[in-house]
């Protein structure tokens, strides 16, 4: 360790107590100090156990399974329990079976299950929509900025000329054109009988992501560019250059740890904006299929049956999950910025 | 200045046919086609599906079919609708109908945003670390944090079924203004518009606001504002004078999200509150398969975004004259 003794400056030679922390370990004692962001973080891990653990507790009996419809419980209120019909024909109600805590909807499923099972999509969604633009984003970035020259001026041409396409509407056209495809997969065959295979297997998400990530990546390979270029005429990249250091090792170990930071908070921002498209997806009927409950889908079905008005709770059930959801997020994203980039500090 | 918009606007060319393209061809080799579902779930014979396709010219093949349109595009005409109840009837006169009224309603929610964005913005700003500001940042966040799915809904519920102080729905209203601008001051437009411009405004509001706030707050900072503070110049010159008109640059580039959240705001809006815009229209041609007016909606909306983007641009230059593009 000889070398790193005498790199230490003199100034902190003598004090002993002197630790130096990594990156990681700053922001993350940054971010426990804000008090908002730790509810957030706390709200966020609840509902990942909730998504998680929800086929589990179904298991045990403690929810119902979300496409379970009880007959005879069609919209049946908060606490009132669920008396299937007579099945053996002897005149006599068959015991309780279930008890909806908050209710059921039209089709007499529990809503609270329900609810907790949405849990798994608006996550999915939201995580999976910002870890394939933050990755497919950050590669693109990257090269593009490290490299420079030609290959820069042809990537960013071509992300320039993706910018400008406004991606919400293409988004409704693509899950339209994959709804279609799901209802005539038998026809079509092939590659597309495979993509509605896998789809179907995972409840209608495949096509939900890949409709999300289409185009989402294109602002974070901008800020990951932007970012790269800033870095990479400094000093520190400069003396691990002369040393010899290989391309790779500076990509990896010098320039993404500095990169990554803000591309980090742009994308936790941007979850609820995910979960968002979801949840007006499913309005739009393009959403994940049924029976598989999302939020957006559950919000929507108390809109079109009209059961707002006497149901309400049908509305403010998966209401309050999604505005919770989104708030977790959005305290979260306010306090890794506030980690990741002290200098920023409280400005927005 | 010229020359830039000029190119903006030369450079959104390529952009827009692609997007005519790809909704297209996207649109029209979907599997299934938008006569499968004529008979209301009845099968209709394989023979009347076939004649209505060659009706309206879904039987070529699909690059003449897109020629075609592209040229009946050229003079504003986006074809005939293919939807159940609206079958036959040209595109261009369903969006004609449905445009002015969805664009009343989304001017509306944006001037409703910046008009109490910016000062609650600003307010959070000079109160920087009191519980003004934290207020004002709490209700933001929550603003920004209830989707409107939820809002639009759960205002229906308080105002006009339990309180009882607005109508339900009264769809027709919006219609009149076309013919009778005046409308728009009578009570009966007021009730009618103001949930679904709150609706749609409350999260325009939010942004606005953490915005406005992170922006003034940085500029506060600048050494023109010290300066003008040396001068000896009161808080409130230095405020309104120097520091608000700088720091509403980056307010300015709200504009482009602004705008698609109008769009998605209409889709949800107008089918909660039943009315009669094209974000209506969309949605049900979504789901009666009205193929041509799901394409010529698409268009639009995607015209209007490309165009809103170069506008923040041209927004740009104004309020900053250290920006050139040329």
């Amino acid at each position: 360790m000889a070398v790193s003794d005498s790199a230490r400056p003199v100034g902190l030679a003598e004090e002993e107590h002197y630790q130096s922390h990594s990156l990681w370990y700053d922001a993350f004692t940054r971010l426990l100090r804000n008090r908002a962001a730790v509810l957030g973080l706390i709200i966020i891990a609840i509902l990942v156990v909730i998504a998680l653990t929800a086929d589990l507790m179904n298991q045990w009996g403690w929810i119902d399974h979300y496409g379970r419809q009880h007959r005879g419980s069609s919209l049946a209120d908060p606490l009132e329990c669920s008396v299937d019909v007579d099945k053996d024909g002897d005149g006599v109600p068959d015991p309780i079976q279930f008890c909806f805590l908050l209710g059921a909807d039209r089709l007499g499923r529990d809503l609270l299950s329900r609810t907790l099972y949405g849990a798994r999509i608006s996550l999915a969604v939201g995580v999976v929509g910002a870890l394939v633009s933050l990755l497919v984003g950050i590669v693109y970035g990257v090269i593009s900025g490290f490299y420079g020259g030609r290959v820069d001026q042809l990537m960013m041409r071509f992300v320039d000329f993706l910018y400008g396409i406004p991606i919400l509407p293409l988004i409704i056209i693509m899950q339209v054109y994959f709804r279609a495809l799901r209802e005539n997969a038998d026809k079509v065959g092939g590659l597309g009988e495979t993509m509605v295979n896998i789809d179907n297997s995972m409840g209608g998400l495949f096509f939900l992501f890949i409709a999300l990530g289409m185009l989402n990546w294109i602002g974070m390979a901008r800020l990951a560019r932007g970012q790269v270029l800033s870095y990479k005429e400094k000093e520190f990249v400069e003396a691990a250059r002369s040393i010899g250091a290989s391309n790779r090792r500076i990509i990896f170990t010098h320039l993404l740890p500095n990169v990554i930071g803000p591309l980090i908070v742009v994308e936790a921002m941007a979850i609820p904006g995910y979960i968002f498209t979801e949840a007006f997806l499913s309005f739009l009927g393009l959403g994940v299929n049924p029976p598989m409950p999302s939020w957006g889908a559950l919000i929507t079905d108390a809109i079109n049956e009209g059961a707002i008005r006497f149901r309400t709770h049908l509305l403010l059930v998966p209401g309050f999950a999604l505005s919770i959801t989104t708030l977790a997020f959005n305290f979260l994203g306010d306090g890794l910025r506030d980690a990741l980039d002290p200098r920023m500090r409280g400005e927005a | 200045m010229g020359k830039f918009l000029i190119r903006r606007t030369l450079a959104a060319i390529p952009v827009l046919l692609l997007i005519i393209f790809v909704t297209f061809v996207l649109i029209r080799s979907t599997p299934g086609g938008p006569f499968d579902m004529v008979g209301e779930g009845r099968r209709v014979p394989e023979s009347v599906v076939r004649g209505l396709e060659r009706q309206y010219g879904l039987d070529q093949p699909l690059l003449v079919q897109f020629v075609t349109y592209l040229g009946s595009l050229a003079r504003f005409d986006f074809g005939p609708s293919l939807g159940r109840s609206t079958l036959g009837q040209p595109v261009t006169e369903i969006i004609n109908r449905g445009l002015p009224v969805s664009m009343q309603i989304g001017t509306m929610a944006v001037i409703f945003g910046f008009l109490f964005g910016i000062p609650l913005g600003v307010l959070a700003a000079l109160y920087h670390n009191t519980m003004v500001d934290y207020t004002a940042t709490f209700f933001a966040v929550l603003g920004a944090s209830i989707p409107n799915l939820v809002l639009g809904p759960l205002l229906i519920i308080i105002f006009a079924v339990i309180l009882n102080w607005l109508p339900v729905m009264n769809n027709t209203i919006f219609r009149e203004t076309i013919y009778n601008p005046a409308v728009i001051f009578s009570w009966e437009y007021i009730s009618a518009a103001i949930l679904p411009v709150f609706t749609m405004g409350s999260g325009m509001i939010a942004g606005i606001a953490r915005l406005t706030r992170a922006s003034l707050l940085q500029v506060m900072r600048e050494d023109y504002i010290r300066t003008a503070r040396a001068k000896g110049l009161r808080e409130r010159t230095v405020i309104y004078g120097h520091a608000l008109k700088n720091s509403l640059i980056p307010v300015a580039t709200i504009l482009g999200p602004l705008l698609a959240g109008v769009l998605t705001g209409s889709f949800i809006i107008e089918q909660i509150f039943n009315i009669p815009g094209i974000g209506k229209e969309f949605v049900e041609s979504v789901t009666n398969r009205d193929y041509n007016l799901l394409i010529g909606v698409t268009i639009i909306y995607s015209t209007f975004l490309v165009a809103g983007n170069i506008l923040v641009d041209v927004m740009y230059t104004w309020l900053d004259p250290r920006i050139r593009f040329d």
